[in-house]
C-alpha cells in the first residue's frame, strides 16, 4: 500500500518526479506519472522476497530509474511544439540580431575608422571577414536546428514557450530599433556626448555593420532567411508564401538594423534561386511530416 | 551477449506496443513485463518509457486514461489504438521479414567453404 511509505520517501520522491521538468503545461502531468511510477517501484523493491530497508529501496529507485535529464529531454523532444512559420521567423530574427553582436562590439571599442578604413568609405578587409563569420554563425545555428528537427529531434530553441519566443524575438528587433530612432528622428541631431552618446554610437555601429560595401554579405543573408522560413514548405504554394515573408520580413530587419535600405529586396531572391538550391537544399519534408504520411 | 543499443532502439516501439496489445497498462508494468521477457538479455532503465509513451500516444498508436488501482492509487493507463494495432502488426511482419532474411543470408554465408 502506498501509505506505508515514510514522509521522507515520499518527499524524495516528489523531488525526484520534479527534476524533469518539460514544459508548463505538461509538468503537472509528467509529474503526477513519474510519482505514481516511482511509489509502484519502491513498494515493489520492499515487498520483494530479499528484504531491503526503505533507504536501500530508495536508492535502487534511483538507480534503476536511470538519468533523470534524459528522460526530462527525451520528453522534451516529444512534446516540443510544432516549428511553424511564426516560430521561425521569430527564431531567425534571434539569431540574426544576436550575430551581429560580435561585429558591434568590435566597432564600439575599435571605433569606425579601424573597423571601416577612412569614415565610411570602404570597409576593410578585417571588418568584412567578421562580417561574414557572424553570418556564417548564424548560418550554423539555424543549419544544427534544422538538421535536429529531421532527426525528430527539438532544438532548445522549439522548447521555448510561444510567449517567450515572441519577447525576446522583439527584444532582438528593438534593440536595433530604438538606437536607430533616437538618431536619426531627433532634431536638431544629437551630439556624441551627454546621455545620449551611446545609444547614438551604438545606431552608428548598427548602421554601419549594414553599408553597401557588405553587399555580398546581405545577399547572402537574405538566402538564409529565406532557406531556413522555406525549410519543410509541405506544398509548392506554402514554399512560395514563405519565401515570400522571408524576402519582406528580412527586408523589413534590414530597414530596422541599418536605418535605411541598403540592399534590394530582391537581390537574395535570385541568389537563392540561382545557387541556393544548390547550395542549401531545402528539405521539403522532414522526418516528421514523413513519419505522419 | 547483450544486443546493441541500436537494435534495441529499433525495437523499442515495438515491444511498447506489443506489452500494451495484451491488455491496458501503466508505464511500472510494461517495464517490468519486458524487462522480464527480456530475460536477462537487456535491462531497460525505468524511465526511459516516458519518453517513448508520450511519443507513442502524441502519434495517437496509444491512448491514455487516469484510472483508479485497487490499493487506491491513480494510475495512467495507455491502451492500443485501432492505430496502434496495424502499426504493430506491420512492426511483426517487418521484423519477420528481416529474420528471414538474415536467416537466409547466414546460412548462405555457412554454405560457403573456403577452397583448399
Amino acid at each position: 500500500m502506498p501509505y506505508d511509505l515514510s514522509p521522507e520517501s515520499i518527499l524524495r520522491i516528489e523531488s525526484l518526479a520534479q527534476r524533469v521538468r518539460v514544459s508548463p503545461q505538461h509538468d503537472e502531468e509528467v509529474r503526477r506519472e513519474l510519482v505514481s511510477h516511482l511509489q509502484d517501484q519502491l513498494q515493489g523493491y520492499l515487498s520483494g522476497q530479499q528484504k531491503v530497508s526503505e533507504p536501500d529501496a530508495l536508492l535502487l529507485v534511483e538507480r534503476h530509474f536511470g538519468d533523470t535529464a534524459a528522460v526530462a529531454a527525451g520528453l522534451q523532444d516529444v512534446h516540443a511544439p510544432a516549428q511553424g512559420w511564426l516560430r521561425r521567423l521569430a527564431g531567425v530574427t534571434i539569431v540574426t540580431a544576436i550575430s551581429h553582436v560580435p561585429w558591434i562590439a568590435m566597432y564600439l571599442w575599435l571605433g569606425s575608422d579601424k573597423m571601416l578604413g577612412s569614415y565610411m568609405k570602404s570597409s576593410n578587409g578585417d571588418s568584412f571577414q567578421l562580417l561574414l563569420l557572424c553570418v556564417l554563425i548564424a548560418w550554423g545555428v539555424l543549419y544544427r536546428w534544422n538538421r535536429l528537427e529531421d532527426r525528430g529531434r527539438a532544438p532548445w530553441f522549439a522548447r521555448w514557450r510561444g510567449r517567450t519566443v515572441a519577447i525576446v524575438a522583439a527584444a532582438g528587433v528593438l534593440a536595433y530599433l530604438v538606437p536607430q530612432l533616437i538618431l536619426f528622428l531627433r532634431s536638431p541631431p544629437i551630439s556624441l556626448q551627454g546621455t545620449f552618446a551611446a545609444l547614438h554610437r551604438l545606431a552608428w555601429a548598427a548602421s554601419a555593420s549594414g553599408s553597401e560595401d557588405s553587399y555580398p554579405i546581405w545577399i547572402a543573408e537574405g538566402v538564409i532567411w529565406i532557406w531556413w522560413l522555406n525549410h519543410g514548405a509541405a506544398s509548392l504554394g506554402k514554399s512560395v508564401a514563405r519565401i515570400a515573408l522571408a524576402i519582406i520580413a528580412w527586408y523589413a530587419f534590414v530597414i530596422v538594423r541599418s536605418g535605411g535600405p541598403d540592399v534590394h529586396p530582391l537581390g537574395p531572391l535570385i541568389a537563392y534561386l540561382l545557387f541556393g538550391w544548390i547550395l542549401l537544399p531545402p528539405r521539403v519534408q522532414s522526418s516528421r511530416l514523413a513519419e505522419q504520411a | 551477449m547483450r544486443p546493441s543499443k541500436e537494435l534495441i532502439g529499433a525495437s523499442t516501439n515495438l515491444l511498447v506496443l506489443a506489452a500494451l496489445a495484451r491488455r491496458p497498462s501503466y508505464g511500472y508494468e510494461i517495464v517490468r513485463r519486458i524487462n522480464e521477457a527480456a530475460g536477462g538479455v537487456f535491462t531497460w532503465q525505468e524511465g526511459t518509457i516516458y519518453p517513448l509513451l508520450h511519443k507513442l500516444q502524441k502519434d495517437r498508436l496509444v491512448s491514455a486514461q487516469w484510472r483508479e488501482a485497487e490499493n487506491g492509487r491513480k494510475r495512467k493507463y495507455y491502451t492500443v489504438t485501432p492505430r496502434g494495432r496495424s502499426a504493430l502488426q506491420q512492426h511483426v511482419s517487418h521484423w519477420h521479414q528481416f529474420h528471414e532474411m538474415i536467416v537466409g543470408l547466414t546460412g548462405a554465408a555457412h554454405a560457403v567453404r573456403p577452397v583448399t
